[in-house]
Formats: structure tokens, C-alpha cells, sequence
């Protein structure tokens, strides 16, 4: 593990160090201080759980510190998180020189040590040789008058490039002993650059900054903190970038001095001002204890030192409690948007489990909802105070907590009042149809107002709005219950499928459990018939999945006519509609006194049957059994019993029914029925013998489902299928019996245990 | 519709049933464990390695001989395996003492990383760290890991995959839980496995509550002990730790606070039950406490300890055992004091 990460990491380092804006975390790195919650198994992230879009907020590059359970640590450190703004500082810098972006970038990005050098000969006139990826670069057609400019670029980022191999994570350090540190010469090298080019602000703060570097990974913090402090103006400028990252070392060496004040106060400038550090900054933050916390706030000695130091808090630790300081302190500052969208998102995050088919504990309940009502009442008083920052944003999230409690009016006043704060933003217009379905689900009423109001917004809602799918799936999961309740399954089957039949046969340990909805062919058929009914937008909303599309459907129809045992329907649906009939890769009709799906599968996988051909064969079979009589008709019955055992989640044809129908398939109980037919009609002992087998086959699927149960301590003990082993037991003098003995453990077991 | 994944098969059936009659057929009944003395070790779990003077002295007047050091955890973190936390050496331990270096696994990187690419990088670092702390070539290797259902079979693999690779004497942290519920949870395939004897209570605001060492709770799970299909060591609690508490819910734990600290801190004010009000937001050892917060303390005792020891002495068979306990701190070690550390290796064989 150490060699992949390593290689990763020194792969990001190298993309951005030669731009000498290349920080390698800075001391502060303390990784995962914010616990990832990404640990209950299945990928989720916070996009699937909210419903509203933190992105409102458009403060580009502040992604990193949006609340992100499932994230440890903001995200830390990304070396190359402002390179864009890095390749901006070059351009302005060498426009004059004609070099193209593209050919720039690739000497300040990946080319070696030795490719810059031989650049540089090359440019000077010393040498032929170019390096390889370079033969074409706009570089050679620079003006002689640019060469000056581009040579003392070029040596820069060969500086930049010397000190890299020294460059490291703290915590990387422990694995990679050897890593060496920058040399006397290359700090002079840094210095002397600063001071020749003093005339050039943009060379000299490069300079200043490797200076920065090279103190930092000699580990001389205090030498550091001084440089910085006497060479302030220096690096506060041209370039924005290299002044935050060099604060971010600054706060990095003060850490490693103990100087926790000023490190926070750094941090919290950094967290505040510079967007791609944010996140960085939030996850180096740490205070240990309250002298140094005291310390940190007496130091911050403004009105805005001390709100940035809040967000900090807020931020990492505790977003209520920072919002209240910060509003105490300034409440008009432009501060308080990102805890308060950050917030609203944990908030919401909290309350997944408040949907419906989730758990809910009832002091859990309340305490999230409390919390959320919390949060409401902290908003929306501070959206009514004159000129706090950005009223629209704490409208729109004043509307979105009322709309999750199901306050339909009071959201509607928020989220109006929003619209007419920021008029013309796609995202906020987004967000505010979102929110208001979201209130009118959670007040509904089934009727015609209700539903052209939400049809209308969720059908509009812009497919690139970034919670757009999770809002249309809480809508629709919100109210299909309401219309299973009102005796509308089709609706609400189609609003949250699988709800009609409460996940009885996937999840729930329900052998026989009743009457399915989906065992009726007349549910069925509403079904297909609802996909057909599209006059309104809230058609469409209800329609608007991908779950169930018409073949599917009549195929599932054909198939439960089968299990009705109604051959002629299931094959004429089949052959009337555009059912889907598709290869088993199996022989339905095959069956062993020892049974192996995967081997059948092999062995059969090139076996032309199908769904409807399946269909058509059970149907001849059971008029056989129904007409006929003896052995024949025995041998047919006991056919349509294998057809139907191996439809059964037990038999080597369980993909009939396949993943994705609604048909109970661990009852085996239609199977045992078309053995004991063939048992009672059968004259052969032989035949008799193989039919009571069969039958005990059924009998222990039976059984087994019964005492199916997920949430078992400790495996049961197998049940037996008395009955049929029984029955048998009649039959000793057939070779078939012979057969079971031999093979079936089971069957010897019980046997062994008569006597 | 895919529900389960047993078919119906004579040999699926047959091998239920011969599950069933290990699984029952071999309990063994109750009695003190009488043997030779138990091997007396200690857990280090902080991630710099340095003994104190005092802690060197316990060592010695415990005749403690093997430490079990974490030397890091293994995580998922950005799409990689990593490991979390290496412990850096200041200063190795003496050599009479036997390292036995432990890792603590993350369950994501269990759901992600193949066992043999996991334990080819964890080995290489085992090796690396365990030569920092003066012991390159480790005769022990222990790993630590709250395995689910879901990362069994991966763990399992990994146990494996370890053990053939490094060579080594592999053991295993095995909680209470996965001793109860030994037939879901599984038995995982090393040599020795190590009973935690602690975390056995629910985190609660209440008061009387107690999470690390609750003895109703741990009567609850010693009735399996005894017949626990591998060789069983045993690690008792000797820490202490505080519990946070907001709007009357648990909301996370001062592990590196001492409750000891707590009433010489002016933001606190005791409440009379154990608790102390927070009067101010701040900071305690890293947390942020919000005014109006509660901090319960929850002490394990020598009193607790020895308790812990004398519950599960009736219930272990006799044999060779390693009796450690968590962990070695000068915190920890204010609290429990030579004499009283020495009876409670004594209790337990």
C-alpha cells in the first residue's frame, strides 16, 4: 500500500510543484479529523441523500468544504487544486513571448529536470538537441527580445523542480525515511533569486515562496515564520495563489511552534478568503485546549478575525453553535451562507431515516426533527433582520426546512421571496420547484389541484439541477403510500415500485404470505393499461421510471396466467402482445435425484427453450395429464410438476421468473400438487417411486420457506419432508429408491434415523 | 426476487445438518481456569512510541514480557488502501519485552481491496514498523477488526493470505459479540484470538450507565466463552474515558480525556450525578464542547478490573494463556497501581 500511495501522490505532487505554487501540505496535515461515515457498506453519497443544492450559493471552489459525510478530512490537501489559477499567473506573465499555453504548461508540469535544462540550452543557442515532446513547442519561436524573460522562467521552475524529491506529506514521512532534505544550497539559491529580481514582483515572489518551501521541508519552522514576516510584502504579491500557500505554510510552521493562536488565525484567513485551500484549511484547524482556544480568539482582534475564526469552528465542529456567535458578532456577514447551507444538509442527512421504509426510532425522530426545527427558527430570524447578506439564500432555506415539515404556506412565502431576491438564477429556480414539491407531498391531498401543481414542477424541474433526482424520488416515495392507502396501487406501485405487495416476497421473511397484488392478473393488466394514460404532467411524473416498460409487464402477465395454471391465456399472451420471451439457457424439464442449477446451466445453456416455447410445453403436458390416463399421463403430470418445481427459486429455471418479476418464487406448493397427480395416477412402482421423490422435493422447498428467516442467530436445524420420504420409503424394491439412497444424504439420514 | 441463497440440494442440506452438530456438540462446562501462570502483556495504542520512566517501572514490577503495539490502521481512503496513523518510534522498547505488532483493519478497505494485494502491503508495513520498534523479524502478528457479515468472507481471505505470507503466528481480536453469535459471525482462521472483555454497554446519557466494562452486559455473553472453538487470550480495561453528551443524546467520546481533569477546568461545573455542565464553548483535548453540554465520566477502577478478571477466570478452560490489558498509559497507570494490576493478572490464568 505504501508504494501505490506514494506513487500517486509524488504523480499529483510533480503535476503542480514545478509551477512553484506546488505546496506539499504544509505541516498542519491531519488527515480524517472529520469522520467518513462511508462505512455501512453500499456507495452513497450526500447528493442521494439531500435535497438541497449547496451550489446555490455559487462561490466556485468552496465544493470542498459543502458538509460530505462520506468524505474524511474536506477531502485534505489536493496539491494541484489551483492549477488553473497558477497557468493564469504564467500567461499574464509571458504573453509577450508568443509561448502557447499548451507548451508552457507542459515544461511546468512534466518536463524532467533534464528536459528543462536542455530547453534551456536549446533556447540559448548552446546546444541542437531538443527534448523529446518538444520538438514542435512554440518555445523556439520566441522573439530574442522574450528570451531573457523565458530563461529566467525556466530557471525558476528548475528550482521548483530541485526541491520536490524533498516535498512531503508529514504523514508520509514515517514511510518514506529517506526522503531527503533540501539543501544549503538550494535556500540560497531561493534567496538570492528573491533579491536579484527585485525589480520583477513576479519572478521575486516565486523565488520567495521556494525560499518558503525549502525552509519548510528543512523542517526549520521558526527560521520560516520569520522569512514570511520579514518578506511579507514580498509574497502577498502578484500572484494570489502563491500568498495563500504561503500563508497555509505559515499556519503549518506556527503548528509545529505551538503557536496554535496564530496557526488558527491563519487558517481561518485562509478558510476564509481563498476558496481552494478552504478545505484544506478546515481539515489542519485544531485547537486542543482552551488556554490555546482563549488565546486564538484574543488574538483575533477585529469584528471579522473573529467571525472567520467561527466559521472555522462552525465548519469543523459545530455549525449551530458558530452561526449564533456569528451572528452575535456580525450578522450581516457574508460569513454565515455556507454554514447555513451546510446545516441544512446535515440536517437532512440526519433525517434519511425519517422516509418512509426506513427505520424510525421515536426519540430519533424527534431529536432530528427538534434539531430541524432548530435550525428553522435560527434561519429564519436571521433572514428577517435588515441587511443580512444574501436574504434570498436564507429565504430559500427557510422555505426548505418548512417545506420538509409539510408547511406548505409558510414555504410557499419563503421560497416566493427567495425568487424575487435572485431573480434569473437557474439554480435558485430550481431549488425553489424542488422545495415546493417536496411542502406539497408532505401536506397532500389526493386531487386534481394537487397533483397539476406538483406534475407541473416536477416535470420542470431542470434535469441538471443537481438534487433533481433525489427530490423526485422523496416526492414520490412520500406519496405512495398516501395513494396505497386511498386504494390506488396501480399509482402508487408506479410511484415507488414494490410497494403494493410490501416487499413481502424479496425482503420479508413471509413464506405463504397471502394474496399478492401481483398475483392478480387484473393488477397486472392496470398496470399496462396505466402506461398508456399520459394526458397530464402529473402522468408523466407518475410514469417516469424505469422500472416497468409494457413487454416486461406482459410477460410477467403470461407467466403468472402459467402459475394460474390457465396454459391457453399465458400462451395466447405470448403470441398476441410484444411480451418478452427470451432464451432460458437452460432445459426447464431437467431434474436430478441430486439437483446442481450452474451445472444444468452449463450443460443446457445452448437449449432453445424460452419463455413463450416453455409456456407452450406446459400446456400440451397438462392436457396430457388432464386427458389421458396411467403411466402417461403420469409421466406428463409429473413433467408439468419438474416445470413447475424448477420455476421455484430451488429448480435449475429460476431465471423464468428471473430478478425482476413480482411472483413468489419459493412456493413450491403448485409443483408438489402436479406430483402428487402424478403419484396417484401413476401404475409403475418405478414411476410411483420417482413422483414421491419429487414430491419430497417440494415438500422441503415448502419447508424450507416457512422457516426462512434473515434475521436468524444461528442456522436451524434442516427440516425434513416426512411426508414424501414417507411415502417412499413404500417403494423399496425400485431401483429409483435404490438411486435416492445412494445418492441423497439426506434421504439416508432420515432412513438410518427410523431405525 | 433473489431472497437467499441456499437451493435446495441434497449435499447443501447434509452439510447444514453436519454445521448443526459441531455447532452444538461441544460445550464444555463451567469451571475456574487452573494452569500455569498467564503470559502478562500490556496494549500500546498511542502513535508515537515512547515509554515513559513510569511506565518502564510497571513493566518491570508487573514482569510483564510482551507489549501489543498498533502500529497502524489499515483504511480506504481516495480510492486507495492506506495505512492510517503508522506509529512513529521515538525510542524502542526494551528487549526483554516481545513486540507483537497489531493492526487495526477498517471494513471499507475490506470491500474493496483483494486479500492478497492487501496482505503483501500490509506485511511490507508490519515489517517496516516492527523494525522501527527493534523487532524485524515479529513471531506474532495480531489483527484487529470489527468484521460484519458483509466482510467476513474478505477478512477471512485475508487472514489467509497473511499467514501465508508472512509466516507468522497469526492472532485475532475477537469482541463479545462475535463469541455469542459465533454461527453468523463466523470463526476466523488463526491460531489464537483475543478476547475483548470491554465495550460491552450502549453509550447513554444516563448516569448509571456504563459502556466499557457493564457486568450485567458481560453475563450476558459469557456463557459462550468456554466452548469458543479457538485458544482464548484475554484483554481486561484499565481506561477511562468521557462521554459527551447534548440534548440528552450521546453525541461522541473524550477518549484522551481523563474524567480525573475535569473538575479543575473553570468552564465545567459538576452537576452532583457524575456529570459536569459545560458553562462556555471551548475546547477539551481537541473537542469542541458546546455551553450547556454534559460531560459523563465513566471510570474503569481496580475495583472493575479485578471484577472483569474474577467474571471470566470460572469460564475460561485451563490452559496457556496471554492476559493483556488496554492500555499503557501513565494515565492509566495513576489510576491502577502496581499492587492492584498484580492481582488481576493473578485472578485470571
Amino acid at each position: 500500500m505504501t508504494s501505490r500511495r506514494s506513487i500517486a501522490c509524488f504523480r499529483r505532487f510533480t503535476s503542480a510543484a514545478a509551477v512553484t505554487a506546488g505546496v506539499a501540505a504544509a505541516a498542519v496535515c491531519v488527515r480524517g479529523e472529520r469522520p467518513a461515515r462511508a462505512c455501512s457498506g453500499g456507495e452513497v453519497s450526500i447528493a442521494e441523500e439531500t435535497t438541497f443544492d449547496p451550489g446555490v450559493l455559487d462561490q466556485p471552489g468552496l465544493d470542498g468544504v459543502f458538509y460530505e459525510p462520506f468524505v474524511a478530512g474536506f477531502g485534505g490537501y489536493q496539491p494541484d487544486t489551483d492549477d488553473d489559477r497558477v497557468l493564469a499567473d504564467w500567461k499574464g506573465y509571458l504573453k509577450d513571448t508568443g509561448v502557447g499555453d499548451a507548451d508552457w504548461k507542459a515544461a511546468l508540469f512534466t518536463a524532467s529536470a533534464q528536459d528543462l535544462e536542455a530547453i534551456r540550452q536549446h533556447l540559448l543557442g548552446k546546444s541542437v538537441a531538443v527534448p523529446k515532446g518538444f520538438e514542435t513547442s512554440s518555445l523556439w519561436k520566441a522573439p530574442a527580445a522574450a528570451k531573457a524573460r523565458l530563461d529566467a522562467s525556466l530557471q525558476i521552475v528548475q528550482l521548483a523542480r530541485a526541491i520536490e524529491p524533498s516535498a512531503a506529506f508529514f504523514g508520509e514521512e514515517v514511510q518514506q525515511p529517506d526522503r531527503p532534505l533540501p539543501t544549503a544550497k538550494l535556500l540560497q539559491a531561493a534567496q538570492a533569486g528573491a533579491t536579484k529580481h527585485a525589480d520583477d514582483p513576479f519572478l521575486a515572489q516565486r523565488y520567495a515562496f521556494q525560499a518558503v518551501r525549502v525552509l519548510f521541508y528543512q523542517h526549520d519552522f521558526a527560521g520560516l515564520i520569520a522569512y514570511v514576516d520579514k518578506q511579507a510584502g514580498l509574497l502577498a504579491a502578484p500572484s494570489q495563489s502563491l500568498a495563500w500557500r504561503t500563508r497555509y505554510y505559515l499556519a503549518g510552521a506556527l503548528r509545529q511552534q505551538k503557536d496554535l493562536a496564530r496557526a488558527t488565525l491563519e487558517l481561518a484567513h485562509i478558510h476564509a478568503s481563498y476558496p481552494p485551500l478552504a478545505g484544506a484549511a478546515a481539515s489542519d484547524f485544531h485547537i486542543d485546549n482552551d488556554l490555546d482556544w482563549r488565546h486564538a480568539l484574543d488574538l483575533a482582534k477585529t469584528t471579522r478575525d473573529k467571525t472567520e475564526v467561527w466559521r472555522l469552528v462552525g465548519v469543523k465542529f459545530d455549525g449551530i453553535a458558530a452561526i449564533r456567535e456569528i451572528v452575535k458578532l456580525d450578522p450581516k456577514s457574508d460569513l454565515l451562507g455556507l454554514l447555513v447551507v451546510r446545516e441544512v444538509a446535515k440536517a437532512e442527512s440526519a433525517a434519511g431515516m425519517l422516509w418512509p421504509g426506513s427505520p424510525q426510532d421515536a426519540d430519533t425522530v424527534a431529536k432530528i426533527k427538534k434539531e430541524s426545527a432548530d435550525l428553522e427558527v435560527l434561519v429564519t430570524d436571521l433572514a428577517n433582520k435588515p441587511g443580512v447578506d444574501r436574504k434570498w439564500l436564507l429565504d430559500l432555506v427557510a422555505g426548505h426546512l418548512a417545506a420538509r415539515r409539510g408547511d406548505l404556506a409558510t414555504a410557499r412565502t419563503r421560497l416566493q421571496s427567495a425568487l424575487a431576491g435572485r431573480p434569473h438564477d437557474a439554480r435558485v429556480a430550481s431549488q425553489a420547484k424542488a422545495s415546493l414539491a417536496l411542502a406539497l407531498a408532505r401536506s397532500w391531498a389526493i386531487d386534481a389541484s394537487h397533483e397539476s401543481e406538483l406534475g407541473r414542477a416536477m416535470t420542470s424541474l431542470d434535469p441538471k439541477f443537481d438534487r433533481a433526482a433525489t427530490a423526485k424520488d422523496q416526492v414520490r416515495t412520500t406519496l405512495a403510500p398516501l395513494y396505497m392507502k386511498a386504494g390506488k396501487l396501480v399509482d402508487a406501485e408506479y410511484l415507488s415500485p414494490g410497494i403494493v405487495d410490501n416487499y413481502k416476497v424479496d425482503f420479508v421473511a413471509e413464506a405463504h404470505p397471502g394474496k399478492l397484488v401481483w398475483a392478480g392478473t387484473s393488477f397486472i393488466k392496470d398496470m399496462i393499461a396505466r402506461l398508456d394514460k399520459t394526458s397530464t404532467d402529473f402522468d408523466h411524473f407518475v410514469l417516469d421510471q424505469q422500472r416497468f416498460a409494457k413487454p416486461k409487464l406482459q410477460q410477467e402477465l403470461a407467466l403468472r396466467y402459467l402459475l394460474d395454471g390457465d396454459f391457453a391465456t399465458a400462451q395466447q399472451t405470448f403470441a398476441t402482445t410484444a411480451a418478452l420471451s427470451e432464451r432460458l439457457h437452460t432445459d426447464p424439464f431437467v431434474i436430478h435425484i441430486r439437483d446442481c442449477h450452474d451445472c444444468d446451466h452449463d450443460k443446457y445453456g445452448n437449449a432453445p427453450w424460452t419463455h413463450a416455447s416453455f409456456a407452450q410445453k406446459m400446456g400440451e403436458l397438462a392436457a396430457k395429464a388432464q386427458k389421458g390416463s396411467g403411466d402417461d399421463a403420469a409421466e406428463a403430470a409429473l413433467q408439468v410438476g419438474v416445470g413447475y418445481y424448477n420455476m421455484t427459486w430451488y429448480g435449475n429455471a429460476r431465471s423464468i421468473l428471473g430478478d425482476d418479476t413480482h411472483q413468489d418464487m419459493f412456493d413450491a406448493r403448485v409443483a408438489l400438487k402436479w406430483f402428487q397427480r402424478a403419484f396417484d395416477t401413476a401404475k409403475s412402482r418405478e414411476l410411483k417411486a420417482k413422483a414421491a421423490y419429487f414430491a419430497a422435493k417440494a415438500e422441503l422447498g415448502d419447508l424450507l420457506d416457512v422457516a426462512y428467516d434473515p434475521n436468524r442467530q444461528q442456522e436451524p436445524a434442516a427440516p425434513v419432508p416426512a411426508t414424501w420420504f414417507g411415502k417412499l420409503q413404500g417403494f423399496k424394491d425400485t431401483q429409483y429408491y435404490k438411486d435416492v439412497l445412494k445418492e441423497c444424504g439426506t434421504f439416508q439420514l432420515w432412513t438410518q434415523s427410523r431405525h | 426476487m433473489a431472497r437467499r441463497a441456499t437451493a435446495l440440494h441434497c449435499g447443501v442440506v447434509r452439510f447444514a445438518f453436519v454445521n448443526l452438530v459441531v455447532a452444538v456438540g461441544c460445550s464444555t462446562a463451567a469451571q475456574p481456569a487452573t494452569g500455569p501462570d498467564a503470559t502478562r502483556a500490556f496494549y500500546y495504542w498511542r502513535t508515537t512510541f515512547a515509554l515513559t520512566p513510569v511506565e518502564e517501572r510497571a513493566l518491570a514490577d508487573l514482569h510483564v514480557s510482551r507489549l501489543y503495539v498498533r502500529v497502524f490502521d489499515v483504511g480506504w481512503t481516495a480510492g486507495h488502501v492506506q495505512p492510517l496513523g503508522p506509529i512513529a518510534v521515538t525510542a524502542p522498547p526494551p528487549p526483554s519485552l516481545e513486540v507483537v505488532p497489531v493492526v487495526f483493519v477498517q471494513n471499507e478497505v475490506l470491500r474493496h481491496a483483494p486479500a492478497a494485494d492487501l496482505a503483501r502491503d500490509v506485511w511490507a508495513n508490519v515489517q517496516n514498523r516492527s523494525a522501527a520498534l527493534g523487532t524485524p523479524a515479529p513471531r506474532e502478528l495480531q489483527l484487529d477488526c470489527d468484521w460484519t457479515d458483509t466482510t467476513r468472507t474478505a477478512y477471512f481471505e485475508l487472514l489467509r493470505e497473511l499467514e501465508k505470507q508472512s509466516h507468522v503466528t497469526l492472532t485475532a481480536t475477537i469482541r463479545l459479540h462475535q463469541i455469542k453469535y459465533r454461527e453468523r459471525t463466523g470463526v476466523p482462521p488463526v491460531a489464537r484470538g483475543t478476547l475483548m472483555f470491554y465495550n460491552m454497554g450502549a453509550f447513554s446519557p444516563d448516569p448509571e450507565a456504563r459502556s466499557i466494562f457493564d457486568p450485567a452486559a458481560a453475563e450476558r455473553y459469557l456463557a459462550r466463552v468456554g466452548d469458543y472453538p479457538l485458544p482464548l487470550d484475554v484483554a481486561l480495561p484499565i481506561w477511562s474515558w468521557v462521554v459527551h453528551v447534548r440534548d440528552d443524546s450521546v453525541i461522541g467520546l473524550l477518549q484522551s480525556t481523563d474524567p480525573g481533569e475535569l473538575a479543575s477546568l473553570d468552564f465545567l461545573e459538576p452537576t452532583g450525578d457524575g456529570r459536569y455542565r459545560v458553562t462556555r464553548s471551548t475546547f477539551v483535548h481537541g473537542t469542541f464542547v458546546r455551553a450547556g453540554d454534559l460531560l459523563k465520566v465513566e471510570v474503569t477502577g481496580p475495583d472493575e478490573t479485578l471484577a472483569a478478571a474474577a467474571m471470566l477466570a470460572v469460564r475460561l478452560s485451563p490452559q496457556p494463556r496471554t492476559v493483556t490489558l488496554f492500555d499503557l498509559s501513565e494515565r492509566n497507570l495513576a489510576r491502577h497501581d502496581v499492587a492492584s494490576l498484580d492481582r488481576v493478572f493473578q485472578t485470571i490464568h
